[in-house]
């Protein structure tokens, strides 16, 4: 069935960046109608190599073909012209200007001049919103819009330009399951009518779902390229995208006791708290425990963890830690009362990307390390606490003096972790900890936590993962709407019953 | 009924203050100024306002595009009083070689031949914006920060100007051009309606060509703009262009409504120009703003030092005022957009 000619054909691509290379020798092929599942962990290359099949970087060597035409660099000009379009992580959208604007971007009607009206009653859109079957405004601001709606928009940009080659770059990640759907549907359609879909994912029962062939990457090296059908189930999926010798390793379980109640003390009690996006809650995190909050993306999770945090400003509700009353104005007077925030905007918020590994893990405990006069830092003690955390927690970076920029998405997490260890806290809150987190790195972050908790300390995961939830919490509380819907201890919750409260009443309300 | 309306009308209020903050702040300079100087609401005075006015708008207007682009313009001063000394050298048909140092020696050089006047004015149009494209071409070709090019420029452009003009003023104007600056058509002075002309031109073209729709999409996030395919480069170089040529026509016009080129023209005008465009409302991250809020910034400069002018506050403290006004309105401005945002 397969047509004569790949419509793609990228051979031997290197990259490098800064003199680390990130794709070496790189090949893959793409067929007309094919979905090619692109999958490896953070920082494998997947991002890099489709950034250079749409004209976004340059390649240092390698040949790109692309309709049996070969080009030794292609420009985002160029790939827009030839039918390849990428929809990528971040929607790369202009806040300031309305969506119809940021759809037309780059290809705006009229040569000179150019008419807004027919910005906002084109067909073709209006079309493809309705097919689709969602609902976007089209003179609202990008500024004002939901994640899904920016990515519908960069969507609806591809579809525009009747692409040959569209790029989903984990596209599904913060929709919810209902535009999931959508999306997967929309992909079959662009199958059928013969567009070359790349389709890049963490999640590999998506690949089982709809993927043609899949390709492995790791370390900017394809590990393997094999059609879906032929892999033998998860396991092996999984055992290329994390190598041999980690493949043993990835077994956690926590011995998940009954919290004995009366034995064990209130660490973090939250009453009635209300805020923006939150109402009305109410949770406790006791000593040596983990705590799981459920619910689905805009359940508010994240706005209760930052105003915990002191980030935001809470309406109503007070706030106790070991039964005494905190009074939290901003994460200083959090970081105070030892409550440390893994914050889920990484890049933006848990790190300083220009500074070292060594300077971002001391950071909230800087004043510890005051030993000199009791004014200047003990650059030794600092040293020699940044070493034992980075063997601790297998951080892999040069030295501790790299800035943090140059770390993968997992190692990064690992230096935003060392950074609370380091400041001794007792209440950890950790939001959406292992997103975009590849397995292993995953893995590692779960043995922490458990460690971590058997120190007596407590932690709070706010998390939309229910395998994650399940797997290291010994409470969980639903939360629905910006609600808690409901309270249970772990062997009383199962997937079903979870995803049910979740998006049951989710999608009641929606 | 009633109530409703009223909401409704609070409503749209706020919906335009919010685009333009600078709106309430002159609507107070005047009612302060028409109460306390009788002398401000004639129609002298607003003549002097609309002339003083033309010429800090057209190169605010030049700002105005640099600052949507995300970058500032600093050259504008230089290249206003290059222009306008170079216009003034060919016309009077003879230029100064200054060469300082001990026993500053300077030169009185003919020029051969003395160029047509349409070619003149053409001519120094051309080397406006030429200087303009040159900012451009370092700032997108070579990534060097707006900053950093513009002040070179200034430098540059104005060292040349005093060279060739001996540091000397220059009385040799053409007629035409001090007719263009100092007549006026039903009582409005000539430079202020082309400075209107020019404001809705700009506005025309922000708004409704390709080119004015790119300048908001690489203001705003040159990143996704480029990802798009458009041409980031050059929609800087343009729109640094269009600045210097709005330098170059603010020199004329300077030139043309006193009468004389002074060497010191366009000393600081930068900085009010920028003061102009951050009072109006438009974001200094770029991408946000457009001709309203020139004109909104422009109009409040201008009645603000008219005002002071009026009231015979002196220099000195004019600089005190003004510095004032600008840090309270954009608190201000700040406050509306952490509510509304």
């Amino acid at each position: 069935m397969k047509a004569e000619r790949p419509l793609v054909e990228l051979k031997n691509i290197v990259k490098e960046f800064y003199g680390v290379r990130v794709l070496d020798n790189v090949n893959l092929v793409l067929w007309p109608g094919e979905i090619h599942c692109l999958v490896g962990h953070n920082g494998a290359g997947k991002t890099v190599l489709m950034k250079i099949l749409s004209g976004v970087l340059q390649p240092e060597a390698g040949e790109i073909w692309i309709y049996g035409k070969k080009f030794s660099k292609i420009t985002p000009r160029k790939a827009k012209e030839l039918g390849i379009f990428r929809i990528p992580q971040d929607p790369e959208l202009v806040d300031d200007l309305t969506v119809a604007e940021n759809i037309f971007m780059g290809d705006l009607p009229g040569k000179v001049l150019f008419n807004p009206t027919k910005l906002y009653n084109d067909e073709r859109v209006l079309k493809i919103i309705d097919e689709m079957g969602f609902k976007l405004d089209l003179k609202k601001l990008i500024r004002d819009c939901s994640r899904a709606e920016k990515q519908m928009a960069m969507l609806i940009r591809g579809l525009l330009r009747r692409p040959r080659v569209v790029i989903f770059d984990e596209t599904t990640a913060p929709l919810s399951i209902r535009e999931q759907r959508a999306i997967m549907s929309l992909i079959k359609k662009l199958k059928m009518q013969g567009v070359g879909v790349i389709y890049i994912s963490h999640r590999i029962d998506e690949v089982f779902n709809i993927g043609d062939t899949v390709t492995v990457l790791r370390n900017g090296k394809v590990v393997v390229t094999k059609p879906v059908k032929d892999l033998k189930g998860m396991e092996e999926l999984v055992y290329y995208i994390v190598g041999e010798e980690i493949a043993q390793e990835l077994k956690f379980s926590r011995n998940k006791q009954r919290i004995d109640e009366e034995a064990r003390r209130v660490l973090l009690k939250v009453e009635n708290l209300s805020g923006d996006m939150f109402e009305d809650v109410s949770l406790n995190v006791r000593e040596g425990e983990i705590v799981g909050v459920f619910g689905v993306v805009g359940s508010g999770k994240t706005e209760l963890a930052e105003t915990i945090f002191g980030w935001r400003k809470p309406k109503r509700g007070e706030i106790y830690l070991r039964g005494k009353k905190l009074k939290i104005n901003s994460p200083k007077d959090a970081i105070k009362a030892r409550i440390g925030l893994v914050p889920e905007e990484r890049d933006r918020l848990g790190v300083i990307q220009y500074m070292s590994v060594s300077d971002n893990i001391v950071l909230p405990s800087i004043a510890r390390f005051k030993k000199v006069l009791r004014t200047f830092l003990s650059m030794k003690e600092i040293r020699s606490v940044v070493r034992s955390l980075i063997r601790r927690l297998k951080i892999v970076t040069r030295s501790e003096m790299e800035q943090v920029r140059f770390l993968s998405g997992g190692n990064k997490q690992k230096v935003v972790l060392a950074k609370w260890l380091a400041s001794n806290c007792d209440v950890l809150m950790l939001d959406e900890p292992t997103k975009g987190i590849d397995i292993a790195t995953k893995f590692d972050v779960y043995r922490l936590l458990d460690e971590i908790a058997r120190e007596g300390k407590g932690i709070l995961v706010f998390s939309s993962d229910v395998d994650e939830i399940l797997m290291i919490s010994d409470r969980i509380y639903c939360m629905v709407n910006g609600r808690i819907v409901r309270e249970m201890e772990h062997r009383d919750a199962n997937r079903d019953i979870l995803l049910n409260i979740a998006l049951g009443e989710a999608y009641v309300k929606a | 009924m009633k109530k409703l309306t009223s909401y409704f009308f609070i409503k749209i209020l706020y919906r335009i203050f919010r685009s333009y903050p600078a709106i309430p702040f002159i609507v107070i300079l005047i009612i302060i100024a028409a109460i306390y100087e009788p002398a401000f609401l004639t129609p002298d005075n607003f003549r002097s306002i609309a002339s003083y006015i033309s010429i800090l708008g057209l190169v605010t207007i030049g700002m105005t595009f640099a600052v949507l682009l995300g970058m500032f313009d600093l050259s504008v001063g230089g290249i206003l009083c290059l222009t306008a000394t170079i216009y003034c050298i060919w016309y009077m048909g003879y230029y100064y070689l200054y060469l300082p140092g001990p026993g500053t020696i300077m030169f009185v050089k003919e020029l051969n031949p003395v160029l047509p006047e349409a070619l003149i004015l053409l001519g120094v149009l051309l080397i406006a914006v030429a200087l303009g494209l040159i900012n451009g071409f370092v700032i997108a070709h070579f990534g060097v920060p707006s900053i950093v090019t513009t002040l070179g420029v200034l430098i540059l452009s104005r060292g040349l100007a005093w060279t060739l003009s001996g540091g000397n003023p220059l009385y040799t104007i053409p007629d035409y051009i001090k007719y263009f600056g100092q007549s006026t058509i039903y009582g409005v002075p000539l430079t202020f309606l082309f400075w209107i002309i020019i404001l809705l031109l700009t506005g025309i073209m922000l708004n409704c060509t390709t080119i004015g729709r790119a300048i908001y999409q690489v203001g705003g996030n040159p990143e996704a703009a480029y990802a798009a395919g458009v041409n980031i480069t050059s929609t800087r170089i343009i729109a640094m262009g269009i600045s210097g040529l709005m330098a170059g026509l603010a020199g004329l016009l300077m030139v043309g409504r006193t009468g004389v080129m002074h060497p010191h023209y366009g000393m600081g005008i930068e900085l009010d120009a920028l003061a102009a465009v951050v009072v109006g409302g438009i974001s200094l991250q770029g991408g946000k703003g457009g001709v309203v809020n020139t004109l909104c910034g422009v109009l409040f400069l201008g009645i603000l030092t008219n005002m002071m002018n009026l009231m015979a506050i002196e220099a000195i403290t004019q600089y005190l005022v003004k510095g004032a006004f600008l840090i309270a309105l954009v608190l201000f401005e700040r406050k509306l957009e952490v509510r509304t945002g």
